[in-house]
């Protein structure tokens, strides 16, 4: 393993959190495991990047060859593990618009989902300039730093560590727990490794102009922890 | 980033603050167990009334952002006022409502046009577009062209000098207007920030963050049956109509965090000071601002059913925290496992679990802070005691004081 690789833990923790990556506009979804748009979402903020900025793009082309993890950590109740939930929240919001530009004078529902009970580790590798940068900034990020949607504030910092190996890295996160053990989504190198297609890597975070390219990922079950 | 927490106990008889698309009162799980929620908007909505009131109260234009679709009336008084003739000022206004929204075919009950939709711009914002636009030499001379050619009622000349203007009010330079404006008095967009879809170079990301308001133990939603007498009826014993309604009881833990540095940037109330060195904002305009912010969401609850089932009660128990870098971090997990009920009731458990929690997130992460005081009910101080650790207690004027202290 080549000297200029490092490991990014973060834990993302938080009694409400939200991942979406195929819903907009009434319905706002939530996926089961942490989007790479989020993630990348979360650096810029704590960079401080405005939307769309040239910094912007560059980190994101940066961002899209760092491979990301997501494990699903089961968190523990008082007598047994706790099931994660999707929360459906009835949201109204007044004075919106048609699809013909016309003022909207009834009030519009929206659902927007959320996880409950939900914990997840995220380990990113790749370049350590690239990851050193997104610790820094992490540890004291310019912006707020949230779990998916501005309202899901974390219950513990987002930053786990940096480390220079992968098990190291792990360990913040699984403690001695094998990573086999737990449900995983993982980034895969080739087309034919992947199970799945998500529409979550992001090109451009612009207002006007949000992009994302395709993310091909590989979902694994854990294995009977022992 | 440097900012602000604010962790909060309160209790809430029963009511239904925030109800969801079956009127039932809104829960989650969490814990794997239910809690009553109240969702972060709906909070977020009472507190910015709460600030403007206070505002109002203390005499202060901190707070006086209005979402309207008036904009033309509003702007175009100010460019008369500006010394423009009143049906060059209509026309100008209406332009620039054109730019920065879509002009309604319907007219208000004065007869000026309405905008599509509402629009959160601040008195200053306005004050701030009239003088750019009346102080331009470019629009002095289309004014001029607009006025002779309503003079002498040449439709030909009038539209022409409409066009003109239209090319000198194009998009970017409004929205850089707004941008350079004086906005002295656009605290509660800085806040809780501003979304236009026509111009996304006038949306404002809110410094502050609110999570949503979770009940410390197990709550389930109750049914209240009623039956309503008809007063007139004489031939019947029964009742005129029954039916229900739900609601709930509970503690919330709530939440609610500020980005100071944020606050101070130019995006937001950045200091302002002009060529002839009035200082038109500062880091006292922002101290003026939290202060009332602080007090809001200390005092503020949603009203939702309040005259049937007021549940406006004050906190037992606000913690304020001031931390120097780091992110916003809740207590809720002090609440994981829910609070059960006791001779005590569920309020000083829930205290002194929160002061647990933020003692254990400074041993197990490190997370310091610059300042730490909390407000405690009176008759609650002794018995908390043993779980306050290394927190002050002190009145809520010390404690917004304190906290006010800090901003930059």
């Amino acid at each position: 393993m080549s000297s200029d690789k490092s490991f990014l833990a973060l834990r993302l923790e938080g009694p409400l959190q939200s991942w979406g990556f195929d819903s907009q506009y009434n319905r706002r979804n939530t996926g089961l495991m942490p989007t790479k748009s989020a993630i990348a979402g979360m650096c810029c903020a704590a960079l401080g990047f405005l939307r769309g900025c040239d910094k912007e793009q560059e980190f994101l082309v940066a961002f899209g060859a760092v491979r990301m993890t997501a494990i699903a950590i089961p968190r523990n109740g008082a007598k047994k593990e706790l099931p994660v939930r999707r929360l459906q929240d009835y949201h109204t919001v007044q004075n919106t618009r048609r699809a013909s530009g016309a003022i909207n004078n009834d009030c519009v529902l929206t659902h927007r989902q959320y996880l409950t009970d939900a914990a997840f580790g995220v380990l990113l590798e790749g370049d350590s300039t690239l990851l050193k940068q997104i610790a820094a900034a992490l540890e004291n990020p310019v912006w707020g730093v949230w779990l998916g949607r501005k309202t899901c504030i974390p219950t513990a910092p987002v930053l786990a560590g940096l480390r220079e190996n992968r098990d190291e890295a792990l360990k913040l996160l699984l403690k001695d727990k094998p990573l086999e053990s737990f449900a995983r989504q993982e980034d895969v190198e080739s087309f034919a490794d992947g199970r799945d297609s998500l529409p979550d890597m992001p090109v451009s975070f612009a207002t006007e102009r949000r992009i994302f390219s395709p993310r091909r990922v590989r979902t694994l079950q854990g294995t009977d922890r022992p | 980033m440097k900012h602000l927490e604010l962790h909060i106990i309160q209790s809430v008889p029963v009511a239904c603050l925030n109800r969801d698309d079956l009127n039932s009162p809104k829960t989650a799980v969490f814990g794997g167990v239910q809690r009553a929620r109240v969702s972060s908007q709906s909070w977020k909505r009472a507190i910015r009334e709460m600030a403007k009131e206070i505002a109002a109260e203390e005499k202060s234009d901190l707070f006086s952002g209005d979402r309207t679709r008036r904009m033309v009336y509003t702007l175009s008084t100010r460019l008369a006022e500006k010394g423009i003739t009143s049906q060059a000022a209509i026309a100008i206004a209406e332009q620039v409502a054109d730019v920065v929204e879509t002009l309604d075919s319907k007219v208000d009950s004065e007869g000026y046009k309405k905008i599509k939709t509402v629009m959160f711009f601040s008195k200053a914002e306005y004050d701030a577009i009239a003088e750019a636009i009346a102080t331009s030499d470019e629009v002095k001379n289309s004014v001029e062209a607009l006025e002779k050619a309503a003079v002498e009622g040449n439709d030909r000349e009038r539209e022409k000098a409409l066009k003109a203007m239209v090319k000198i009010l194009e998009k970017g330079a409004i929205s850089k207007t707004i941008k350079s404006a004086q906005l002295k008095d656009a605290a509660d967009i800085a806040l809780f920030g501003r979304m236009v879809a026509n111009d996304p170079s006038l949306k404002v990301d809110g410094a502050s963050m609110f999570a949503h308001i979770l009940s410390t133990h197990k709550a389930d939603n109750e049914i209240d049956f009623f039956a309503a007498v008809d007063d007139l009826n004489k031939d019947e014993s029964g009742a005129g109509m029954t039916s229900t309604l739900e609601f709930n009881s509970a503690t919330y833990y709530r939440f609610a965090a500020l980005n100071l540095d944020a606050l101070a940037n130019d995006d937001h109330l950045g200091d302002i000071t002009l060529k002839d060195g009035t200082v038109v904002r500062s880091v006292e305009t922002r101290k003026q601002v939290v202060k009332t912010f602080l007090k809001a969401i200390i005092q503020s609850i949603p009203s939702a059913r309040k005259t049937t089932m007021n549940g406006n009660t004050l906190p037992v128990y606000v913690l304020g925290v001031v931390r120097e870098k780091g992110h916003p971090i809740q207590l809720i997990n002090a609440f994981e496992t829910p609070v059960r009920r006791s001779e005590k009731g569920f309020v000083t458990e829930s205290i002194n679990r929160m002061n647990i929690e933020y003692a254990d997130l400074k041993e197990t992460w490190g997370v310091d802070s610059l300042f730490a005081k909390a407000v405690v009910k009176g008759s609650l101080k002794e018995q908390i005691k043993a779980n306050q650790g290394s927190i002050e207690t002190c009145s809520q004027d010390d404690l917004i004081n304190g906290m006010v202290a800090h901003v930059i």
